[in-house]
């Protein structure tokens, strides 16, 4: 036993999950601890600082980034010193893919072993350098399926080391955001009130479409670097096919990272007639990360 | 439907070796590692505050105890000063005891002294060898003519209640210094060693 172990636990951190173990929720592995989160687009990064009370702090938005390591380092060190540790948690809004899978494997804690052995869950899907993350539609054999190329993480990973800072958790914003509103929209049993909805999910640039009609889930779109903060005009045309495809009851659920003023408006005139709901809240993308 | 809450999907690369957290219960650990530490502190404080006082407590005994040595200095000295006083206390009630038969010659012998004498000193000496005899020394003064006749009056008085042994007499300008061993007789009786003084003899 060396003495780290002994003060651990005569400073109780040994009763808490350890900073890096992504089996915890964030709120748990950082009690009264200062950290930061980052969003990583195409050519955007916007930091997030979170305080010891666990709610979102200030932000900003670091434009035009060419090289990542290049940005970071320059602005790492006053990152840093608001943080307790450098643990940061980062969301990556780029170079990903989303999509509807059928017939995975769907034995006992296929959604763990996909992370760990991918291969027995997708079975012929599976594609070497990629790292999956799966949520199974539990009425029907359809799931959703994340997939990010290996790389690509490990090199984010060790861009994020190297500017001195401690990764604790690598996720995709998006599909967090479309776990949670599949999470808010299914809340009824099995067998009882079967929910449709058209999921909208904005993040950061990135846009996702789902299309749930009865418990099934019937289509799904996703697409990295549609639109920018200032105008998500371009996000709204990805998706206006879809309002001549779904059901004239079925209603719009927006979920997007944080409040976007006047989204619910121009999305109720392009899905005219559709009742339209607003998920969105401030910082939800933070919150959800905190929280989970 | 009812899709299960799950942690958010992390991609990072897991560090081997993550251990899991402590289970609840072993909080009591540190709980009873600090509450022992605390503890020991209060004790050790409390012995501490409380050697202090014993050490003043001790230190006030210590006073006192000295105080008292003193005081019992003090009361043997007085009682040492006391005991002495009554030595000599005693011994005057002695004396004044032991010299209650004399008084009635002490009293034929003032009262023998005439108008035109005076007496200078008298003197009565009881031997410790021969307690029923009596030494007596006395210087008479008077007038030159006089001073015989007033021994003779003197020893006339002194002689009804004593027998008169070895006396002498020194006759010198008017003043008479005598010497007599007296022996009572009473006490003499008692006391079959005692021998008859043989007659007294006159010095110039």
């Amino acid at each position: 036993m060396k003495a780290a172990d002994i003060a651990s636990v005569l400073n109780f951190s040994a009763f808490r999950p350890e900073p890096d173990d992504p089996t915890a929720s964030w709120k748990s592995r950082f009690p009264n601890k200062r950290t930061v989160f980052f969003g990583l687009g195409k050519q955007t990064l916007t930091v997030r600082m979170i305080a010891k009370s666990g709610r979102p702090a200030d932000g900003e938005v670091i434009p035009d980034v060419k090289d990542l390591k290049e940005s970071l380092a320059a602005a790492s060190s006053l990152i840093r010193e608001r943080t307790d540790g450098g643990w940061c948690a980062v969301s990556l809004h780029t170079r990903y893919v989303i999509s509807l899978e059928t017939n995975l494997s769907r034995r006992p804690g296929s959604e763990d072993i996909v992370k760990s052995n991918p291969r027995t869950v997708l079975g012929g899907r599976y594609e070497r350098g990629k790292r999956y993350a799966l949520t199974h539609n539990p009425e029907t054999n359809s799931s959703i399926l994340l997939t990010f190329d290996e790389e690509q993480l490990a090199k984010i990973q060790a861009t994020f080391a190297e500017c001195g800072f401690n990764v604790g958790r690598i996720c995709c914003g998006t599909y967090t955001l479309l776990t949670h509103a599949l999470d808010v929209i299914n809340i009824t049993k099995s067998g009882e009130a079967p929910a449709s909805a058209f999921f909208f999910i904005l993040c950061e640039g990135a846009v996702c479409a789902l299309v749930q009609q009865d418990d099934k889930w019937l289509e799904l779109r996703s697409r990295t670097d549609v639109y920018g903060p200032a105008d998500v005009s371009p996000a709204l045309e990805l998706v206006a096919p879809f309002q001549s495809r779904i059901p004239p009851t079925m209603p719009v659920i927006i979920v997007a990272d944080t409040t976007i003023p006047g989204l619910a408006e121009v999305v109720a005139q392009t899905f005219e007639g559709h009742e339209v709901r607003d998920l969105s809240e401030p910082d939800l993308l933070s919150r959800l990360m905190i929280q989970s | 439907m009812q899709i299960p809450r799950r942690i958010i999907d992390d991609f990072k690369n897991d560090r081997k070796g993550i251990l899991p957290p402590l289970k609840p219960i072993l909080r009591l650990v540190p709980m009873l590692f600090y509450l022992a530490a605390a503890s020991a502190f209060v004790l050790t404080t409390l012995f501490i505050v409380h050697t202090g006082i014993l050490k003043s407590n001790i230190e006030v005994y210590n006073a006192g105890i000295a105080d008292a040595k003193a005081q019992i200095a003090n009361m043997a000295a007085e009682r040492a000063k006391l005991e002495l006083r009554i030595l000599k206390a005693t011994d005057v009630q002695a004396w004044v005891e032991g010299s209650r038969p004399l008084q009635p010659l002490a009293v034929a012998v003032s009262r023998s002294i005439g108008d035109n004498a005076t007496l200078g000193d008298l003197k009565l000496t009881r031997d410790e060898q021969s307690p029923a005899t009596l030494t007596l020394t006395m210087k008479l003064g008077s007038a030159s003519a006089t001073s015989r006749q007033q021994l003779d009056l003197t020893t006339a008085s002194i002689a009804k209640d004593y027998r008169l042994v070895q006396p002498q007499q020194t006759f010198s300008q008017g003043e008479v210094d005598y010497r007599v061993t007296l022996v009572n007789p009473a006490q003499a009786t008692n006391d079959p060693e005692e021998e008859p003084a043989p007659p007294a003899t006159n010095t110039p």
